[in-house]
């Protein structure tokens, strides 16, 4: 095709293109009603479900037999909830509670428990938290979908569709190293078979097929033992009790000693636990030895284990979280549902409200803290923490990033960054702001430069703060693969929320190369990482011109070469006085003034190795786990008296939470 | 006695039918009619509105944000668009189909570039004055989308 025939081509597709361009549409005649001129609600990727699921809001639990006491838990709710009604819950476990409400989520807050609940749009026959936030659940007699944390898939995804039947059962899940291991059952093809035994990983190979017969007909939930077994108790048509053990993969079939066990679930880390006929659960494998005593097993309908806790379900709709290792108990607050423990690492000792520790720089939860000013987002929807101690939900909607404008809106993004390849588009980056807490999102940029912006990219939204008077929200741009990867460099910008002024700050970006989340102080300071293949090193730079400060200055090198553990995670405090970065687990930090000052650093624990982002304030610290899909946001307070050298340091996971900014 | 209102009004009324065939071209029919009302709207709340130098060029421009906050899904939009169609119009709208899914394969710029082009007969030099971006970046993106078009065409 010459270019004349493509010219001409081109324009006949153009013409065919808009033969169908609709009547202009008629515009409210006054400015008032411009002004006040309805804006079309903003839909959501996931639709169905995430839209629909509206997240009713936290509930706290005011008594197991007094369902009425269920309220919203409001700020005044959660502060005012007396601890005579308040029931105990351990920090950092959690569990979903599947039922004819949906999927409920029973958390500590301040050591109470809190039940938040995550989806109320269907009937929910199991629920799952899986390790970096995510849900898989099965609508009762429906699909096995998931709520995806990180956004990566819509909210709704289904990963097993049902046949028709309403026979499809999901047993199992969990996300051990990010990747999703499913396990359910489905009506085998074959009408000589009972069921198959599928996995989400292998949805066209079934893992087992149940052999012919009446005896097959008796197995109970198929639980996880290891990368490459499951296990369910069966009872024959005699009535005899055994354990079926099925190895895929590598995995060899190798039936445990139990004898006529009431049920046997695995742990999902290499053991077996098993409910034996005198009311006792043994561990074998991994672990080994009676964990607890249930008395009575015909009472207990299924058990779910995960490190040293596990819970029990009674036949009588009730639920008790056991931790194993000392034995004390804990009532599930929601009635009649089906009772999983949530898969992110829990706790393996539980709190010691009177020990501080002295030695070691593991941090504790000996108390909780009180919670900073900070933003979170997750499942969840936004919340706000407000610095006297309330917290407001924002927004239903699942986003991937929210941080407190300095106007008193809230700025979210559903989807931060590059998207090609995944499902979501330019649109869905753009940042929306919303007014007050749940009023509807509206398009920033559509409000405040309505012509401003005409260079398509897709954005990542970073901070906001009030920088010389002028709220500014710091977001950077980078340009579609169709643009060319020769021309790929973005650019950083800060967006003026008051007047609409849109400056290009910095280039960034680029082929093989970006900035990580990138922190803007009130002092003009962005502090952040950047990386180039394989080299990183510290983004500092002023948009007031002050002092210049330099890696060098606060004892870093410019440049860490391919280097595996090195620091990062560079951030600054809001007032721009304290840069800090973390150094394997520990946290550095410097404050800033005419002479650089260190303050003794912080050990983290193991946990901050998965840390993704890193929040610092006042005696305050707070970083992202799940997007390596391993666990919620923690936030730490750091008493600057302790004695110790790491200082004394609670610590708090946010559950349901992906990500925390400290506002 | 005229107020600004009452100019504005006049003033999108003379560009309403240009501004709503050409917020077709980005986002297809269904949505155009919601993508104008939202630029327009947006650009007169605007506080830049009264000391705009060409209001045209800036309402495009506005349209053209409108357009880039516009979630939109081309094959449920197409499936609703032949579902309503009558059997008289059908195999127009098939056409038209055909032609939005074609142009939806294009980055939103390049869209508003290859209809400035082929439907209002507009040079680089118009179209970066229009749309406010530099007349290089209006040569590229051309050429990037005829070269992605014509692979679409030889393909059809």
């Amino acid at each position: 095709m010459d270019s004349d025939d493509l010219d001409a081509r081109i324009r006949g597709l153009v013409t065919d293109a808009v033969a169908g361009t609709p009547d202009a549409p008629e515009l409210p005649t006054t400015r008032a009603a411009a002004t006040t001129s309805p804006r079309r609600p903003m839909v959501w990727a996931g639709l169905g479900i995430a839209a629909a699921a509206a997240l009713i809001g936290a509930l706290v639990w005011t008594g197991k037999d007094a369902p009425d006491a269920i309220v919203p838990a409001t700020s005044d709710d959660a502060s005012t909830t007396s601890a005579e009604q308040a029931i105990a819950w351990p920090e950092g476990v959690a569990v979903l509670v599947a039922s004819e409400r949906g999927i409920e989520q029973v958390a500590s807050e301040g050591g109470s428990a809190v039940v938040t609940r995550l989806f109320d749009d269907a009937a929910v026959s199991r629920a799952i938290m899986l390790e970096n936030g995510s849900v898989v659940y099965q609508r009762t007699g429906g699909d096995i979908e998931l709520l995806d944390a990180a956004g990566l898939v819509p909210a709704g995804q289904a990963l097993v569709t049902d046949d028709g039947s309403g026979t499809t059962t999901l047993d199992d899940a969990d996300a051990p190293n990010g990747s999703l291991r499913l396990v359910y059952r489905t009506p085998s093809t074959d009408p000589a078979y009972s069921f198959e035994l599928g996995a989400w990983f292998q949805p066209n190979e079934p893992l087992y097929t149940s052999p012919p017969g009446s005896w097959a007909v008796g197995y109970r939930r198929f639980s996880i033992v290891d990368d490459s077994s499951v296990i369910a108790a069966t009872t024959d048509d005699t009535g005899q009790r055994s354990t079926f053990v099925f190895g895929f993969g590598s995995g060899e079939q190798t039936a445990p000693g139990f004898e006529n066990p009431f049920l046997v679930v695995g742990d999902g880390a290499g053991s077996y636990v098993v409910l034996r006929a005198d009311g006792k659960v043994e561990s074998m494998g991994v672990r080994s030895g009676v964990i607890a005593d249930l008395g009575d097993p015909t009472l207990v309908a299924d058990l779910d284990v995960r490190g040293e806790w596990m819970v029990v379900q009674y036949t009588d709709g009730s639920a008790t979280l056991v931790h194993t290792a000392d034995g004390s108990t804990y009532d599930v607050p929601v009635a009649n549902g089906t009772v999983m423990l949530s898969r992110y690492a829990l706790p393996t000792t539980l709190p010691t409200p009177t020990t501080v520790p002295s030695t070691t720089e593991q941090p504790t939860s000996t108390v909780p803290p009180a919670l900073p000013a900070m933003v979170t987002t997750g499942l969840d929807g936004v919340w706000e923490y407000t610095p006297d101690g309330d917290r407001v939900q924002w927004t239903t909607e699942q986003v991937a990033f929210a941080a407190k404008a300095p106007d008193g809106s809230m700025i979210v993004q559903r989807k931060s960054g590059n998207g090609e390849g995944d499902n979501w588009t330019i649109a869905d980056t753009l940042p929306l702001r919303i007014a007050s807490p749940g009023a509807e999102p509206e398009d920033l940029f559509g409000t405040l430069i309505p012509a401003g912006d005409v260079t398509s990219g897709w954005f990542t939204v970073h901070d906001a703060a009030v920088v010389a008077g002028r709220p500014l929200l710091l977001v950077d741009r980078q340009p579609t693969r169709s643009q060319g990867i020769e021309t790929m460099s973005g650019v950083l910008l800060t967006l003026d929320l008051e007047s609409g002024s849109l400056d290009t700050v910095a280039k960034v970006g680029g082929w093989e190369e970006g900035v990580s989340r990138l922190h803007l102080a009130e002092n003009g300071l962005i502090v952040g990482e950047w990386y180039r293949g394989v080299s990183r090193g510290l983004f500092i730079m002023s948009l007031l011109d002050e002092v210049a400060r330099h890696a060098e200055d606060l004892g870093l090198q410019a440049s860490y070469d391919d280097c595996g553990d090195c620091p990062r995670l560079y951030t600054v405090s809001r007032d721009g006085t304290t840069i800090a970065w973390l150094d394997g687990t520990t946290l550095v930090r410097r404050l800033l003034g005419p002479e650089i000052n260190l303050f003794p650093t912080v050990d983290l624990g193991e946990w901050a190795l998965d840390a993704t982002d890193l929040s610092v304030g006042a005696d305050v610290a707070a970083f992202d786990r799940a997007r390596t899909a391993l666990a919620p946001p923690v936030v730490l307070t750091i008493d600057p008296t302790a004695a110790t050298p790491s200082g004394k340091v609670t610590s708090r996971e946010l559950a349901v939470a992906t990500r925390v900014a400290l506002n | 006695m005229m107020t600004a209102v009452d100019d504005d009004v006049a003033l999108y009324r003379r560009h309403a039918a240009e501004l709503t065939r050409y917020a077709t071209a980005l986002v297809g029919p269904t949505d155009a009619p919601d993508v104008v009302t939202d630029g327009v709207l947006a650009a007169f709340r605007s506080p830049a509105w009264p000391t705009v130098s060409n209001p045209r060029a800036y309402l495009y421009r506005a349209v053209y944000t409108a357009a880039m906050s516009t979630k939109r899904s081309d094959v449920r939009r197409l499936r609703r668009e032949r579902t309503v169609a009558t059997n008289d119009v059908a195999a127009a709208h098939e056409s038209s189909a055909d032609a939005q899914r074609a142009l939806q394969q294009l980055s939103p710029q390049q869209r508003a570039v290859v209809y400035l082009t082929y439907w209002d007969d507009l040079t680089p030099t118009q179209i970066a004055e229009l749309l406010d971006v530099g007349e290089g970046t209006v040569r590229k993106q051309l050429a990037r989308a005829r070269e992605h078009l014509r692979r679409i065409l030889d393909g059809q």
